[in-house]
């Protein structure tokens, strides 16, 4: 359990990087795009400004996928595996506390007898 | 920075225009330079071979001109072209603006190569990532994986197309910037050789060269000036009014003896002329040459006699009129000797005795004086007729001081050294008083006019 959520949390790590790595690719990018504007025209065209405009849309696109869904969504599954490990946690120390009163009784008993 | 702003469809028409134009040119070229070279002769003007030798010049300059601008259209053509594939390159229209900046696209590239690293980056990183299966979006971080390899496949692919299409414009905008510049049209003027500025016609005032002047000109023309060559025009005769008239006097030989001093043997006074050659050049003559030749042909005037002191004696021989000159030495008295005919007046010498003498000479051809000492002609009347006359003028004779008067057809001057006219007065009646009547006295040819 442990594992997975430390799985998850370099998962996160990484994610978070990875957004880094995209959103400076972004602003290169709409620079690149700002510049295609003005570089070559040729009949009212200019020369990879859709291409780039389109990367650049499908990497927004990808940063906010990532930003607004993949990470939270591993936030979400850490805290989820945190707080299930908790439960089990604290199921367990309730379990290892039931049974340590169920000994007790029982050595009450012992004693009773 | 190269920044390129054309249509290409009006840089399309320009070429065409241009085109159309050289050829034109050319054409009018070779149209002004034929018709032109049929003007081989204008007028005989020196400066013809000097214009068409200009045509000929201007001719290669304007085709040398035509030729460069040739050359200037067909880069323009080529430059079109270029731009034109790169439009299709691009995947985009070819017959409208091409705007171009080498700097700005330097920029893009730029930035498409750092979004390309960054892509990669993120792709790799999602490629080494580890995604736990029971996540829920593990398949969406694999898709993005692979977005963002093709995201990286497609900056490489335009950062290629971009690197390509910089190449190909600037290449394009460098081939038509290097092309040298056509040097303008001019031709230079054209250098006459004469002072002339202007062609004019040869009856105009213009001056002729000699062999122009021969060739065609007449010499009648006005306001024409001849440039004659050296003409010798020799007037040597433009009081003469006739032509050389040769007087040719040939008297035959006239002796005339003294009969007396033949008798006397001595005293004779005997001119002899020698041959007398008599010419005129005088220029107050007034007629044309006249040579007079007088051949007095063995005409001796002897003297027979003793030598003479014909000093100082003057003797005036006058067709018409008889005058006596007395000497010094005369102590006779004069002597008048008429010569019909020829009046010849002879002096009387100091040996002559004849006082007061006349001689009648009847000139037939013969006269002759008598003046010897020894001649006595003392009132005496000699007729002489037919008698040669000696008339000896000895050197003793000097004629100086004297007056000698011929009357003559002819002016006739005696340079013999025997007769001395040196200070002499020499009276020349040019009256053709000498008239040979006689048989023996034969002057032939007597053609004075003097």
């Amino acid at each position: 359990m442990t594992a997975e959520i430390r799985r998850y949390q370099v998962l996160l790590s990484n994610l978070n990087n990875l957004a880094n790595t995209i959103q400076a690719s972004i602003n290169e990018l709409e620079s690149a795009v700002t510049y295609s504007k003005i570089s070559l025209n040729i009949g009212s065209t200019n020369y990879k400004q859709s291409d780039l405009e389109e990367m650049l849309y499908e990497l927004k696109n990808e940063y906010s996928n990532l930003v607004n869904v993949y990470i939270p969504e591993v936030r979400r599954k850490i805290n989820e595996l945190i707080e299930e490990q908790r439960r089990i946690e604290a199921a367990r120390r309730a379990a290892e506390e039931a049974k340590k009163k169920e000994a007790e009784k029982k050595a009450k008993e012992n004693d009773k007898n | 920075m190269i920044r390129i702003n054309v249509n290409l469809n009006e840089l399309d028409e320009l070429h065409t225009t241009l085109v159309s134009t050289h050829d034109k040119m050319t054409a009018t070229n070779n149209q002004i330079y034929t018709n032109l070279s049929k003007l081989n002769t204008m007028w005989n003007d020196p400066n013809t071979p000097v214009f068409l030798n200009q045509l000929i010049v201007d001719k290669e300059e304007i085709d040398n001109y035509t030729q460069n601008t040739k050359k200037t259209c067909d880069t323009i053509l080529e430059f079109t072209n270029d731009l034109v594939n790169i439009a299709i390159r691009c995947n985009c229209t070819t017959n409208s603006n091409f705007t171009y900046n080498s700097d700005n696209i330097n920029y893009l590239i730029n930035y498409c190569n750092s979004t390309q690293r960054l892509i990669d980056k993120a792709a790799n990183q999602l490629s080494s990532m580890d995604i736990p299966g029971s996540f829920r979006y593990a398949s969406a971080l694999h898709n993005m994986r692979s977005k963002l390899s093709d995201m990286n496949n497609s900056l490489i692919t335009d950062i290629n197309d971009l690197n390509e299409v910089t190449h190909l414009t600037n290449a394009a905008y460098n081939k038509i910037k290097s092309f040298p510049v056509s040097e303008p049209l001019i031709l230079k003027p054209i250098t006459y050789t004469s002072s002339l500025q202007n062609i004019e016609l040869v009856s105009s005032k213009s001056i002729v060269d000699d062999s122009i002047a021969k060739q065609n000109l007449n010499a009648n023309i006005s306001n024409v000036e001849y440039k004659e060559g050296p003409t010798n025009f020799n007037n040597t005769s433009v009081n003469q009014v006739a032509g050389n008239k040769t007087t040719n006097y040939d008297e035959h030989t006239n002796t005339f003896i003294n009969a007396v001093n033949q008798k006397t043997a001595s005293g004779s006074l005997t001119i002899d002329e020698p041959k007398m050659t008599f010419q005129n050049t005088s220029v107050n003559q007034t007629a044309s040459q006249n040579q007079n030749n007088f051949e007095t042909e063995k005409t001796n005037f002897q003297n027979q006699s003793a030598p003479q002191t014909a000093n100082a004696v003057e003797n005036n021989f006058e067709t018409n009129n008889q005058s006596i000159s007395k000497s010094s030495k005369q102590t006779a008295g004069q002597s008048n000797i008429n010569i019909e005919n020829t009046n010849y007046n002879i002096n009387n010498f100091q040996s002559q005795t004849a006082n007061n003498s006349n001689n009648n000479f009847q000139m037939s051809n013969n006269y002759s004086v008598n003046t010897s000492k020894e001649a006595q002609t003392n009132s005496a009347d000699m007729p002489f007729s037919d008698q040669p006359i000696n008339l000896n003028t000895s050197k003793e004779y000097s004629a100086n001081n004297s007056n000698l008067d011929f009357n003559m057809t002819n002016n006739f001057e005696n340079t013999s050294k025997a007769y001395d006219t040196t200070n002499s007065n020499i009276n020349l009646n040019t009256n053709n008083q000498f008239e040979n009547t006689s048989k023996e006295f034969n002057i032939d040819d007597i053609n004075s006019n003097l």
